[in-house]
């Protein structure tokens, strides 16, 4: 739970400048990149024991 | 050759690529060619040059069309806005996946040679805060970096196979015969997965000078690499044999570990361990880079340095979730990555090739009715 705090706290500091900067476009995308690590992260936190990309992905290609 | 600030050298390009192989090289290579072709894998990587001298001259001829354009301006020239960036995306989550990936080895082959004891997260930490640091100096810290230390590699490299000598076994490496040849067409997928990664490299491009002289630098890129990957194949599986060479979860570490001279010198397997942690640092920066220049490219952005703390996180979760332990890991770099690499490094590059040729006529008019 750590990290996804650390992960907030990360995309605030970096968000600021680009507010200031008014450079919109970049802080969009850091949003973006920053909700997607958040709902990634807490699905690893609650599922650490069984959480494998490896498998999903041998299973939509039905590799044994 | 003289550089800008921000920009390297297209040797200096090929110098990091040749530390990127050698990552994979030592990790996957031996084992996998040793699973398919038994004795005769190391004549595999020779096989892989049939793919990759015709990349090489693919990538050329693209860059000499488009002068001055990164490997995104070209996807997004040739295939047009939406194709383009489509595929731009495609290549986004291949980095991404290459990324959490090699960053997960890198953590399984130090738990499992020298720290045992000491959980992934500290070291998945322990790896990218360096990475996410050097990256806010750009990636010409990368190139100079491997532009030094690439020497040594390949000298440490040289000895240990000089030390290996004695205990290779002629009856482990020989006889290859006609019949081998289909296994070792099928092993040199192996290799020719690994040396797929210059065509990633490429999406750097327009941070490369000296570009013309890329052809005549690949062609003695292509011999250091096949001869280097011949050599660590040849000396795995001349020491250890096709069968243990196969089943050892290192077995490059446990060659090395072989090594005596004079009874003296003995146990230095900490030079193959030191320059696996500076291949795959390299590795897991160039790919850092290579993806944050793709989102770059996909966004328009102006700058990705905010980007790179938030990035790195994302990598520390998937790496972490990757898979669920090393036998799946290493289950998907044979059943998953070769085929993806294939796909994405030389199926891919063959059809933006072949595009390219067939949108000749309408850019040659194009030039014409231009005012200047």
């Amino acid at each position: 739970m750590s990290m996804l705090i650390l992960t907030f706290i990360v995309i605030v500091i970096e968000l600021i400048p680009m507010v200031k900067k008014k450079q919109g476009k970049e802080a969009a995308v850091l949003l973006i990149l920053g909700a997607i690590t958040l709902a990634y992260g807490y699905y690893y936190n609650t599922h650490w024991n069984t959480a494998s990309l490896v498998k999903i992905y041998f299973e939509i290609f039905n590799i044994e | 050759m003289k550089t800008g600030k921000d920009k390297i050298s297209v040797r200096q390009l090929l110098f990091v690529f040749t530390i990127i192989v050698s990552s994979p090289s030592t990790r996957f290579l031996p084992k996998y060619a040793a699973a398919q072709a038994a004795q005769a894998g190391w004549v595999s990587p020779a096989v892989s040059t049939v793919l990759f001298i015709p990349l090489i001259l693919i990538i050329d001829s693209l860059l000499k069309k488009y002068e001055g354009q990164s490997m995104s301006g070209i996807i997004t020239s040739i295939m047009g806005k939406y194709l383009g960036k489509l595929v731009l995306v495609i290549y986004l989550l291949w980095g991404v996946w290459l990324s959490a990936m090699y960053t997960r080895y890198y953590v399984d082959r130090l738990t499992s040679s020298i720290y045992p004891n000491i959980s992934n997260n500290v070291l998945i930490i322990l790896t990218l805060i360096p990475i996410a640091y050097m990256l806010r100096s750009g990636f010409t810290v990368i190139a100079r970096m491997s532009e030094i230390l690439l020497p040594f590699i390949g000298t440490m490299l040289v000895m240990l196979s000089i030390f290996l000598l004695g205990r290779i076994r002629t009856d482990n490496v020989l006889p290859i015969y006609f019949n081998d040849i289909m296994p070792i067409v099928k092993a040199s997928f192996g290799s020719s997965s690994v040396l797929a990664y210059l065509f990633l490299l490429f999406f750097l491009s327009d941070k490369v000078v000296n570009l013309k002289s890329f052809k005549k630098f690949g062609y003695i890129t292509t011999y250091v690499n096949i001869s280097s990957m011949i050599l660590v194949i040849f000396i795995t599986i001349g020491v250890l044999g096709s069968s243990v060479a196969q089943r050892s979860p290192m077995p490059v570490l446990s060659t090395v570990k072989q090594v005596s001279l004079m009874d003296t010198i003995e146990n230095i397997e900490a030079i193959i361990i030191a320059i696996w942690i500076f291949a795959d640092f390299t590795l897991i920066s160039t790919l850092f880079v290579v993806t944050l220049n793709l989102i770059k490219s996909i966004f328009k952005l102006s700058d990705t340095k905010p980007l790179i703390n938030i990035y790195a996180i994302l990598i520390y979760f998937l790496s972490l979730g990757i898979c669920s332990n090393k036998f799946e890991l290493e289950e998907s770099a044979n059943k998953l990555l070769v085929p993806l690499n294939i796909v994405l490094g030389y199926g891919f590059p063959i059809i933006l090739f072949v595009l390219s040729k067939l949108k000749k006529g309408s850019k040659s008019s194009t030039k014409q009715t231009s005012p200047s």
